[in-house]
Parts: structure tokens; C-alpha cells; sequence
């Protein structure tokens, strides 16, 4: 008996090991099974390598980026710069696209989560987010103490455009974000208006100069069947919500009033150094009750007020004959792919600035739209700040913007031919092998993130002088040629657009609700007006009065102060 | 055979393997129990997880088209929406339009706060307008094209279908939708405008719901490579479907599939487990197909687990059995290879072990038994027959005796022609028995003895008070007996018949005489008593036989053995025979010579020589057999001194061989025996003698008298005591103190430290 509770006990003690041994099996499997995801942060700072040097991490990090789905990127994870920039920098991006249409909603919400990425990219944080997130909240990091210790190439940067450090520099003094650069000629005179030339040669009628003119051009355009197919089925002229400078209002504004375009919802220019608004001038009444006229009388796509550029395209692209007239952006090829329609394309060029009935002709400068800051922040929960600064260092450096614009060498562009010359006649720095597109690519990553194009580059585009304008290839020299003959020469002397200014955190304080009932109630009264729901002659008084109500005249004179600032000792 | 033999042969190992198997059966059958349970349990856990899992997932997604309702109810009460659906056509330059502006400019942008939505889109019945969360659509063909514009597969005909019938909260299996370029595959909701029944309704809402934002609530359901997952909507159409790299089977399968409790096995015969789950909130089915192996992993680590654990028990189990068994029978069989060796081969093998010990043990007890009364027998016998035996009383005699006087008879085997001792042996034997058998038969018992120094066997036959057969007759009738039964010569002879059984010997020495005288008389007959033995009365009486028993006695010194020799030789010369002279002188010198011969290295020689030289001068025969017995007696008393002193030492050296080797448990009479030159049997007589108890009694005293103090000194173990004072075994010990003592050993030590422990206190 004795040996048999001795056999037992031996069997149990075997069991009991055999299923310690299973327990411990697990017990380590789940922990080999737990990554060990936390806990980088003071690893991350050790592991960047000497600025300017490649790979940036020796361990391969992952950093969450946000950025904007632009209709042209196929998709970021996929992209060919992606993957190229992943491979040099030893980066990986978890990608977070948000509409392009709601960047600013999506980012208000994002920031409002708590949950943010490492870096807000390409999604242009205006000025008064940045001193809302950045300087007061600090939700946005300070980035001065990272681009002296580990940039390089933005350093060399900024030293060339010396006044852009002002530029992205918050009013604590602090810079929160990095800016896109882009030294764009055309993109100064982009309020610009393109008509059907083959229409108005149809029709034997010369290219429109003043209000009136353009009026009758566009008359003509519905009733004439301009196309040709004996169909009323022209439309004389159309824009779109959220196209480049595709609002009706933009250009055909100007003979009235310098009209600071669709970016600037409250319209603010400066005249002889005062800072105003536009909407509540009599020149403002006057346009607008231009384009009633217009719109009254059917000439207006009544949808534009309410259609994306992605219909306008529609319509543009039409099939058979074209129906479209004229219509309002910066550059034809965001509604007219030259690629697949170049007929099409080749029909539409731009109006010179109209004159006005009391003589003004002029086309607005964007004279600061070439810095744009807010295309690179970092968030203050990042755990790789050192990394992130690296990784938007290497944007600054030409092959790799080069790259992030046009695409894979030897795919998107190549180095030029021997003695080739850009458009501005010096020796050409890059050869395009595929034109620029608004059609969905996945080569770069186009205007979606940092874009650092300095007029040398923009202008050392290999060109060849003898080919055709109106193709993919010649879009650079057409969109120059167009702006420096009929639109550079109309430049106003004393009234610019209102460059960006900054403003206090209190300053911010009281106009943050003013400004958004200012902009609805301009947005609203705008369309009200065209569409005739007002009445210019009696409705005018009543609009200016709840305007002066809100708060117009407090908003400009915070403004101007903020302008005296910044410019007034210049 | 041989086989059957072996088998045989290893009955005990076996039964031994099969008890601890036995045991080894319970765990197992527990193990089997627990198994089955376990197995049974989370088999169930497994099902009903996964069907939670599913439900889990289902409220989830249906949490999320409750927001889809409440959304939906929002945009079709709203005010503007529900104005505009009455404005039937915007004219061209219209300030109605401004309505439209109105409505996308506040319409709030679902699509941003809520995963589920791609987007929405309010169609407006009689002018045609589509608007979305941020854009307008001039016609449902406008948007049509817009959406749809990269498939070949155009898309569904909306006009129909949302004014065909009146929609509220219906879902519409999707398709693929492009907007802003981004691709999207989708779900429609369908819900009419106005919200509050209308035979006639005005608009309709459509809500895109981003599949992949189902399919990533759906996903969490691990299907494995093969598995899919599929939502049904009231209609039975399915919503959306999930799918593993690897799945063939297709959802009207599952429905259409023979299915039974859940399980489902497709048509290339994989098993899949089927959970449904039905959303009151949608009316939306949610059916899982699992692979069951993927279900079961759990299941199946478990059932692999305890099948391991228990077969790794049972082998353990089954070599340990073994190795316990062994080792429990290899001590019995050493022992049965020990007997068997002592015993000599024996041919019955067939019985176990145990039952041959049993057998073995039983023999060697009854073999020791007869040992034992044979040795006894044969010293009563030859102390009967030598003399030297003293009537103590018939207790004390190994034999039964009866009868007042006895005589002895004599039978000899006479060599035959054949004298090889093998058949003289043989004779012996059928003699004995004849012996036996016929002297058993006889009222008056007589006994007997082989003598195996000459072909002899003695017989003492007693005689009862009054009892009128004369030893003659008896010898007669035996003769006649055995004459006819034996082919060999025997011849027998007797002596007279004496009272007590201390005359035996004299009656021995007359059967002796008169075997001898028969040897020589040529008379032929078959039987020679000793009163036919002629007595020769001119010769004195002084045989060779009395003269050393005699000096045997004197060296003995048993004194009254010498005076009753002296007084039978001076009776036998002097009453029964009238001598010479001559004779007498001669008689004396013998006599004188025997003292001589007794004397032997004596320092009493001066006083034996002055009383010898007495006797020279002595004319009386009565004074010189005086001054012979006398001297016989001096010496006698001499001797006797001498003897009581050896007995002395030799009873010290018995006692130090004792003491020096009681601790073996080897130590045997034997050993004593052989250490002091004695025959054994003469040891143990001699032992009882002199220290009036036999050998294992003194030895077992020793012991346990030795055992007591060790107990009452240091603190020893029981065992260790048994082996120190020479105890095989313990449980032996316990017995002989037992047996000694009165208590066990255990006791005794309690009883002594107790008093040792009051003794201090």
C-alpha cells in the first residue's frame, strides 16, 4: 500500500510539473506576444543621427502623420515618394488623410480630441489656430530649439528669404510651423478669368475689356449658340466652391474694387497704408449688383455657388461640343486636363483685367502668397519631435523636393539636356518628363505636404521654346506667358492685398467669434445679393449696418494695428 | 509447456504489476472523467463566445445605425430641406437658389463626425435637385454621373427606385461609389421626405454608409483564411460580406446548406461553425461562418493538453508499476533461489512463490521439530544404555516410557555373501520398519534404536507391574515375525530384565555379552538369551566393560556410580562365585591396576600408593575391596573436585563465548559446539547442565537482558537495538521481549523514561 500512495504521489508530481510546464509556456508567450510599444520616447532622441545625414533613425520609428487628401494623390501609403522617403529616412508614415474640403473642420475636431498625430502636414493651420493651439494651448510644440539643433536645409532656407522668418514667427515669439514656399509667378495673378477663344472667333467677337463688354460676350455665349449644335445648351459662365480662385465673384470683382480673393473671407486689402474691407464699400454694392445682372439674366450657372470644382470638371469636359463659356481659376489645367483633352483644352485663355465703369482695370498681386505657413507642426504628445524635424528638414533639400513634386528621378524628371535653358532663360536645373497634372497621380506627393519651390526652380524648367503652348509640356511657359503679358502689367501702385498679420492672443480672443459671423454673414449676403434675394438698392443700408453691428469696424482696427506692427516700420 | 511454465513461474510478478496497475486505473479514470467534462465545457465556452463575440459586434454596428436614424430623422424634418421640396422648378436667374446656398451652407457635415457616413444626399422630388453635405447636384443624373462615372456598370436607377415606392430606414445592399476621386464602396440608406408618412412623398434621403467601416467592426471576428462573415438585411439581401483569403463558400450556401446546430460543412468538406445574430434595431441578420478548427483552437490546445498529461501518467504509471513490482519481488524470489538452492530442485514448480515459501516454511518447522526429538531421543538412549541415567521422574524424559522393569533386546543383521554397505543399509531400513511396525503392534510398547557402528539395532523392552511374559517369549515371537518377512539372516539376542530403568544398561551389557557369545556358539539358533551365556565360575568376575565404566566413573566422579560397580564386582566375585586364591590375587592386582589407570596425572598418587600398599599388607577381602573403593572414592572425590572446577570454567568460558557473540544473529549452538571440540549434541546437553537452561533460552536472556539496557541508556531505536543484540528483524525482537519482558519493547521504554521522567520532576 505504502508503495502505491508512494506511485501516486510520484504520477501527481509529474502531472503538476507537466502543467506548470504548459502555464509557463503561456505565461512567456504572452509576453513575447506584447510589443513593447511604449516607452521610446528618450530612445528616439538618441537614435537621430548627425543633421543632414541619411538614414535619420537607425531603428525604423513610425510617426503619425496628418495630412490632406487631395484629389491628385492616389493614395499617400502607396505613393512612390512615400516609399522612396521611407526607404532614405528609415521613417515609416501611418497616414491620417482628411478631406481636403474640411481640412479646417477635421482639424478643429482632431485638436479638440486629444488624440493628435506627431505632425500636421501640408493642411496650412492659418494664423489664428496657430496662436489658438500653439501659443496658447501649446498643443503645437515650439520648434526653435529643434531647427537650430537639427536642421539643416530649411537653416539655408530661411537665410535665402530672410523676411520669412517674420512670417512664421507666432506672436510669443515662438515658431510653431514650418512653412511651404512657393516663389510662383503665375500663382500671383491667380484670379484670373479663361474664355472660350474658339467661341468668341465663332461668334467674330473681339476678346472682352471692359464690364459691359464682357457682359455682351456672355450674352452672346447663351443666345448665339456660340458650339455650333443649334442647342441652348451653353452655359456662359460657371465656378465652383472650392477650386483655385474658381469663384465667380473673384475676378469680376476687380473692375470695381481690388478684390483680395476667395482665401480671404473678409476681404481685406490695404489702400495708401490704411487697412479696410471691401464689403461694405459702394464699389462692393456696385459689383455686386454687376453680377445679379449677370446672374439674372441666366448668364451665371446658377450651381456654382453651390458645385465643387470636380463638377465644374464635369462640365468643362463635356462630352461632344463644349458648353462651357468662361469661367474663373488660376490655371485652365485644374478644369481642363490638357493630358486626355487637349482639344478642349487648347480653347479656353485667359481675359485680361476688365475695366470697370469708372475707368479701373487692375489685377490683384498675391504679393504674400508665396510663403504658407502652416504646412508642418508637430504636436506636442510626439514622442519623436527630433525625428520629425529631420524627416521636414530633408523636404527643404532640392532632389528630394524635386522628388515630392514631380515624382521618381527618371520617371517624373531627369537632370536637363546640355545648354538647355528654364523659362526665365538661365540654365535649366530639371527636365519634366511628365508634364504637371490635376489628374490622380501616385508618383509625388504634389501640394499635399511642404512645397519649397523657389522661383529658380519653378522657372529653371527645362523648356523648349518652340513647342506648343497648350500642351502638358507647355503649361509652365503658358500660365508665365499669360500672367506676365496681360495680367503683371495691371498691378495696382497703392492697394495690395492685407498681408498676413498676427495677432495677439487676446486680439484673438475677441475677434475669434466675430470674425465667424462676419464671414457668414459676407458669405451669405454675397450670394444673397448676386442671387437677388437681396435687393442692392434696398437692402444695402441694412447690410452695412449689421455689419458695422457684428463688429467690422473692432476687426479691422485690431487689424490695422496689428499691420502697424508688423509692416508700418518697414 | 515450457512457456506455461514461465508464465507460472512470474504469477507473482505479474499480480503484483497488476495491483499497482489497478490503482494506476483510478487517476485515469478521474482523468478521463475531467477530460471529457473539460473537453465538453469549453467546447460550449468556444461556441458561445463566438456567438457573443458576433452579438458583441452587432450592437456595435447597430449603436451606430441608431445615429443613423436619429440623423437621418434630423435632415428629414428639416425645415429648409422640406421648404425647398416645394419649390417645383429654380428658374434660371431665380432667387431661389439662394435657398439651395442656404441649405448646403448649414447643412451640418454628418460625414465628419461620423465614421459610418460617406456622405448624404437629400433628393428633391419635383426640381430635381440632389444636394449633399456640401455640394449640389443639378439632377439625379448629374449625380448619377458624378458618383458613378469610373464604373462600367453604370449605376442603379435611382429615379425608380427611390420614388417607386416609400422608403423608411431601409438599407440597400451597395456598390462602389467615386467621390472627390476617392473611391468608396458603400451601403445605402433609404429614407423618404417627409419623415411623417406620405402616400405622395416629396423627396428622398440617401446616407452612404462606408462598408469598410462595417467590415472593420466585422473583422474583428477572426475568420481565419477560409471563414466569412455576411449581414442580411430584412429583405434577405446581403448588406455586406467578409471574407478570408482563402473562402469558397458562399452565403446562399450557408442558407441553402444542410445545416444542424449551427454547424455547416461546405461542399469541399470543411467544418464551419455558424453563429446568426438578429439586430432589432435594423432587422439586419449578422451570420458568422467559422472555420471550427480556427473556433476550437482553444478547444483543441485543452484536448491535446489533458490527452498528453494523462498518457504521459499512464506510461509513468505503467513503468513505475513495473519498476515497484520488480523490485517488490526480487527479495522473494532471492529467497525462493535460497530455498530452492537448500532444498535441492524440486518438480513441482507449478505453485506460486508464496505458496512454495509457504510450503517450504512449514516443512523446515516440522524437520526441525523431529530434528530436535531425534537428538533428544538419542541422548536419553545413550545415557539409557551407557548408564549414567537417573530416575527423575517421567516427565522429563523425551520418551514415553510405561512400565516398572525392562530389558534389552539385541538385533543383528548377520553379513550375507553381498556385504557392499548399500545393501546392509538397505536392510537396516526394511529391519527398522519391520521393527517398527510389529513393536507399535504389540500391547507392550518396547523401543528401539538403529546403531548404526554395527548392524544392530537395541531394543527396550518394558514390563509391566505383574506382567507375566518372560523376556524369552518376546523374543521369540518377535523372532518368529521377522524370520518369515526378511530373506537376510538376523539374529537376536536380550539381556535380563531389570527393575528401573537405571538397570537398562546392565540388561545392555548381558544382550551384548550374549550377541557376542552367539557369535561364537555354534548352536544355530536364531536367538541367544544372556542367561544361556555359561558363567564360568572359576574365573572372577571383572569384564573389560566394568572396569572402564569404572574408570569412566571415577574420572567422572559419580561416586555413587563407583561404589554400586565396586559392590556389584565384589557381589559378583564374592556371593555369586566362590574363587580361588589365586583369582582373588589377581582380581586385586587388576583392581589395583584399574586405580592405577584411573590415576592418570594425579597429584594424589603418595596417598593412593600408601592405601595400595595397605592393601598388600590386608588379608580380608572386605577390608581390601574397602581400601580399593576407598582409594576409587579418593580419587573419585578428587576427580569430582577436579571436574566441578572445569565445570566452572567451562561454564565462564560458555558464558564469555556468549557475551562475545550473542550480537550475531548468526551465532548457533553449533558454533559453541564446534569452539570447545563438543559434538553438538553433547553441547546441548552439557549446556542445559551446566547452566540449567538450554542454549537459545540463555541466548535469548543474553539478548534481551543486554537489549533492556541499551534501551535504558542512550536513546536507541527499537530496530537499532534488535540488530545490536543480534535480531534479524525487529518484529522478531518484539516478540522474544514480548516473550521475556512481558511488555513490548516500546512500552518498556515509555515505562522506563516515565519513571525516569518522575523520578526528576
Amino acid at each position: 500500500m505504502k508503495k502505491v500512495v508512494k506511485t501516486l504521489v510520484v504520477s501527481l508530481i509529474c502531472l503538476s510539473f507537466i502543467l506548470a510546464g504548459c502555464a509557463k509556456d503561456k505565461g512567456t508567450g504572452n509576453q513575447t506576444g506584447n510589443p513593447n510599444a511604449s516607452g521610446g520616447g528618450s530612445a528616439g532622441e538618441a537614435a537621430v543621427t548627425e543633421p543632414g545625414s541619411y538614414p535619420i533613425v537607425k531603428d525604423k520609428i513610425t510617426l503619425r502623420v496628418m495630412a490632406p487628401q487631395i484629389p491628385q494623390i492616389i493614395d499617400f501609403n502607396t505613393n512612390e515618394f512615400t516609399k522612396w522617403y521611407e526607404e532614405k529616412t528609415n521613417i515609416h508614415i501611418e497616414w491620417e488623410v482628411v478631406p481636403s474640403g474640411n481640412v479646417k473642420e477635421k482639424l478643429n475636431l482632431v485638436l479638440a480630441s486629444g488624440d493628435y498625430p506627431d505632425i500636421f502636414l501640408g493642411l496650412g493651420v492659418d494664423d489664428v489656430i496657430e496662436a489658438q493651439y500653439g501659443v496658447g494651448q501649446q498643443i503645437f510644440r515650439p520648434l526653435d530649439g529643434l531647427i537650430e539643433k537639427h536642421m539643416t536645409a530649411f537653416k539655408e532656407v530661411m537665410q535665402k528669404h530672410p523676411d520669412m522668418k517674420g512670417r512664421i514667427t507666432a506672436t510669443d515669439g515662438n515658431i510653431y510651423s514650418l512653412p511651404s514656399w512657393n516663389d510662383c509667378f503665375h500663382c500671383g495673378y491667380a484670379q484670373k478669368m479663361w474664355i472660350n477663344q474658339e467661341w468668341l472667333d465663332n461668334l467674330g467677337l473681339p476678346m472682352p475689356t471692359t464690364t459691359d463688354e464682357f457682359y455682351q460676350v456672355m450674352k452672346a455665349f447663351k443666345e448665339k449658340d456660340p458650339n455650333g449644335n443649334g442647342k441652348a445648351d451653353e452655359i456662359p459662365l460657371a465656378g465652383a466652391t472650392d477650386g483655385w480662385y474658381t469663384t465667380i465673384d473673384g475676378f469680376l470683382m476687380n473692375p470695381f474694387i481690388l478684390n483680395p480673393g476667395m482665401y480671404n473671407p473678409l476681404k481685406m486689402i490695404v489702400q495708401d497704408g490704411k487697412v479696410m474691407s471691401i464689403v461694405n464699400t459702394p464699389q462692393y454694392r456696385d459689383g455686386l449688383a454687376y453680377l445679379n445682372k449677370l446672374y439674372a439674366e441666366g448668364l451665371i450657372y446658377q450651381p456654382s455657388f453651390t458645385q465643387k470644382i470636380d463638377q465644374l470638371k464635369s462640365i468643362a469636359a463635356s462630352e461632344g461640343s463644349a458648353i462651357l463659356g468662361a469661367f474663373p481659376t488660376g490655371a485652365s489645367v485644374g478644369v481642363i486636363d490638357p493630358a486626355t483633352n487637349q482639344e478642349r483644352y487648347k480653347q479656353y485663355v485667359t481675359v485680361p483685367p476688365l475695366k470697370g465703369p469708372d475707368g479701373t482695370r487692375q489685377a490683384t498681386f498675391f504679393k504674400f502668397d508665396a510663403v504658407q505657413g502652416g504646412d508642418f507642426l508637430i504636436s506636442s504628445t510626439s514622442k519623436y519631435p527630433e525625428a520629425a524635424i529631420r524627416w521636414a528638414d530633408g523636404l527643404y533639400e532640392f532632389e528630394t523636393q524635386t522628388r515630392l513634386i514631380t515624382g521618381p528621378k527618371d520617371v517624373g524628371w531627369t537632370t536637363p539636356d546640355p545648354g538647355a535653358v528654364g523659362l526665365n532663360g538661365k540654365p535649366a536645373l530639371l527636365k519634366r518628363l511628365k508634364p504637371y497634372t490635376n489628374e490622380p497621380q501616385n508618383d509625388g506627393w504634389m501640394h499635399a505636404a511642404i512645397e519649397y519651390a523657389p522661383a529658380e526652380w519653378r522657372l529653371g524648367e527645362q523648356v523648349e521654346p518652340s513647342s506648343d503652348l497648350f500642351t502638358p509640356d507647355g503649361l509652365e511657359r503658358l500660365l508665365y506667358e499669360e500672367t506676365a503679358k496681360k495680367y503683371q502689367p495691371y498691378t495696382p501702385e497703392n492697394t495690395t492685398v492685407m498681408p498676413p498679420v498676427k495677432l495677439l492672443a487676446e486680439e484673438n480672443d475677441e475677434l475669434q467669434t466675430i470674425r465667424i459671423e462676419l464671414e457668414n454673414h459676407i458669405n451669405e449676403s454675397t450670394v444673397r445679393f448676386i442671387t437677388g434675394n437681396l435687393k442692392p438698392a434696398a437692402d444695402w443700408d441694412s447690410y452695412v449696418q449689421s455689419l458695422d453691428k457684428i463688429g467690422l469696424q473692432r476687426f479691422v482696427d485690431i487689424n490695422q494695428k496689428a499691420y502697424d506692427r508688423q509692416y508700418a516700420s518697414h | 509447456m515450457s512457456f506455461l511454465k514461465k508464465r507460472r513461474r512470474h504469477a507473482t510478478l505479474t499480480r503484483l504489476i497488476l495491483s499497482y496497475l489497478l490503482v494506476l486505473v483510478i487517476p485515469l479514470l478521474i482523468g478521463s472523467y475531467v477530460y471529457k467534462e473539460t473537453v465538453q465545457l469549453a467546447q460550449e465556452e468556444a461556441l458561445r463566445s463566438n456567438q457573443s463575440l458576433l452579438e458583441q459586434t452587432g450592437a456595435i454596428v447597430d449603436e451606430r445605425l441608431n445615429e443613423l436614424d436619429a440623423i437621418s430623422k434630423y435632415i428629414a424634418m428639416d425645415r429648409k430641406i422640406i421648404s425647398l421640396m416645394n419649390v417645383e422648378e429654380i428658374a434660371e436667374g431665380s432667387n431661389d437658389y439662394y435657398k439651395v446656398w442656404d441649405i448646403l451652407s448649414t447643412n451640418p457635415k454628418y460625414n465628419l463626425t461620423n465614421k459610418f457616413i460617406v456622405d448624404y444626399y437629400v433628393f428633391f422630388k419635383d426640381n430635381r435637385l440632389v444636394l449633399s453635405s456640401d455640394r449640389s447636384y443639378t439632377s439625379p443624373e448629374a449625380f448619377e454621373k458624378s458618383l458613378y462615372r469610373n464604373q462600367d456598370s453604370g449605376s442603379p436607377d435611382w429615379d425608380r427606385v427611390l420614388w417607386s415606392e416609400r422608403h423608411q430606414s431601409q438599407y440597400v445592399s451597395g456598390g462602389h461609389v467615386t467621390i472627390d476621386g476617392k473611391s468608396h464602396r458603400v451601403i445605402y440608406y433609404l429614407q423618404s421626405i417627409p419623415w411623417e408618412y406620405s402616400s405622395n412623398p416629396k423627396g428622398a434621403l440617401m446616407i452612404l454608409i462606408d462598408e469598410s467601416a462595417i467590415q472593420n467592426l466585422l473583422s474583428k471576428i477572426n475568420l481565419g483564411r477560409s471563414g466569412m462573415i455576411f449581414v442580411e438585411n430584412q429583405d434577405g439581401d446581403i448588406i455586406t460580406q467578409l471574407t478570408g483569403d482563402r473562402t469558397v463558400i458562399e452565403p446562399s450556401g450557408i442558407a441553402a446548406g444542410n445545416l444542424r446546430d449551427g454547424n455547416y460543412v461546405s461542399p469541399a468538406g470543411e467544418k464551419f461553425i455558424v453563429s446568426r445574430s438578429l439586430s432589432t434595431v435594423s432587422g439586419w441578420k449578422y451570420v458568422s461562418v467559422v472555420p471550427s478548427r480556427l473556433v476550437m483552437t482553444k478547444v483543441d490546445y485543452i484536448r491535446n493538453v489533458t490527452f498528453a498529461v494523462l498518457l504521459i501518467t499512464l506510461t509513468l504509471g505503467i513503468v513505475t508499476a513495473c519498476m515497484l513490482a520488480y523490485r517488490n519481488y526480487k527479495p522473494v524470489k532471492q529467497l525462493v533461489g535460497k530455498i530452492r538452492e537448500l532444498f535441492g530442485t524440486d518438480n513441482d514448480r507449478s505453485m506460486s512463490e508464496y505458496d512454495y515459501l509457504d510450503s517450504r516454511i512449514s516443512e523446515l518447522y516440522r524437520s526441525h521439530r523431529s530434528m530436535r526429538d531425534q537428538m533428544l531421543r538419542t541422548t536419553f538412549f545413550e545415557r539409557l544404555l551407557n548408564g549414567g541415567f537417573y530416575d527423575q521422574g517421567e516427565d522429563s524424559l523425551p520418551v514415553h516410557v510405561e512400565g516398572e522393569r525392562f530389558g534389552v533386546m539385541l538385533a543383528r543383521i548377520m553379513p550375507g555373501k553381498d556385504t557392499s554397505d548399500r545393501r546392509t543399509a538397505e536392510q537396516m531400513n526394511r529391519l527398522m520398519l519391520l521393527v517398527k511396525e510389529e513393536l507399535c503392534t504389540e500391547a507392550a510398547v518396547p523401543f528401539y534404536k538403529d546403531d548404526l557402528n554395527d548392524n544392530r539395532i537395541v531394543i527396550v523392552v518394558s514390563f509391566g507391574e505383574g506382567d507375566p511374559s518372560s523376556m524369552r517369549s518376546i523374543v521369540e515371537r518377535f523372532e518368529e515375525k521377522v524370520r518369515d518377512k526378511l530373506p537376510f539372516d538376523v539374529h537376536f539376542s536380550a539381556g535380563a530384565v531389570y527393575p528401573g530403568l537405571h538397570n537398562v544398561s546392565i540388561s545392555f551389557d548381558e544382550a551384548k555379552q550374549a550377541l557376542e557369545y552367539a557369535r561364537y556358539a555354534k548352536n544355530g539358533s536364531a536367538y541367544t538369551l544372556f542367561s544361556e551365556v555359561p558363567n564360568e565360575n572359576q574365573k572372577f568376575y571383572y569384564p573389560i566393560e566394568l572396569e572402564l565404566k569404572l574408570i569412566s566413573n571415577v574420572k567422572s566422579g559419580d561416586e555413587a556410580e563407583v561404589r554400586r560397580i565396586i559392590r556389584r564386582i565384589s557381589e559378583e566375585n564374592f556371593v555369586n562365585r566362590s574363587l580361588t586364591s589365586g583369582m582373588i590375587e589377581q582380581l586385586i592386582h587388576v583392581l589395583k591396576g584399574t586405580v592405577v589407570r584411573s590415576l592418570g596425572p594425579n597429584e594424589m598418587e603418595p596417598q593412593i600408593g600408601r592405601l595400595l600398599e595397605k592393601v598388600q599388607r590386608m588379608d580380608r577381602i572386605e577390608d581390601i575391596f574397602e581400601a580399593i573403593l576407598a582409594s576409587h572414592l579418593l580419587l573419585c572425590h578428587a576427580q569430582a573436585e577436579q571436574k566441578n572446577q572445569d565445570k566452572a570454567k567451562l561454564k565462564a568460558q560458555i558464558a564469555a563465548i556468549v557475551e562475545q557473540s550473542y550480537m550475531r544473529e548468526d551465532f548457533v549452538l553449533y558454533e559453541l559446539a564446534s569452539q570447545l571440540r563438543f559434538s553438538e549434541t553433547y553441547m546441548y546437553q552439557l549446556f542445559k547442565e551446566l547452566m540449567n537452561a538450554t542454549f537459545s533460552d540463555y541466548l535469548e536472556g543474553t539478548r534481551i537482558r543486554r537489549a533492556c539496557e541499551l534501551l535504558n541508556g542512550e536513546e536507541c531505536t527499537i530496530r537499532d537495538v534488535a540488530k545490536a543484540v543480534g535480531y534479524s528483524s525487529d518484529h522478531t525482537f518484539r516478540r522474544a521481549f514480548k516473550r521475556i519482558m512481558g511488555v513490548a519493547p516500546t512500552e518498556y521504554v515509555r515505562a522506563t523514561r516515565g519513571l525516569e521522567g518522575t523520578s526528576t520532576t
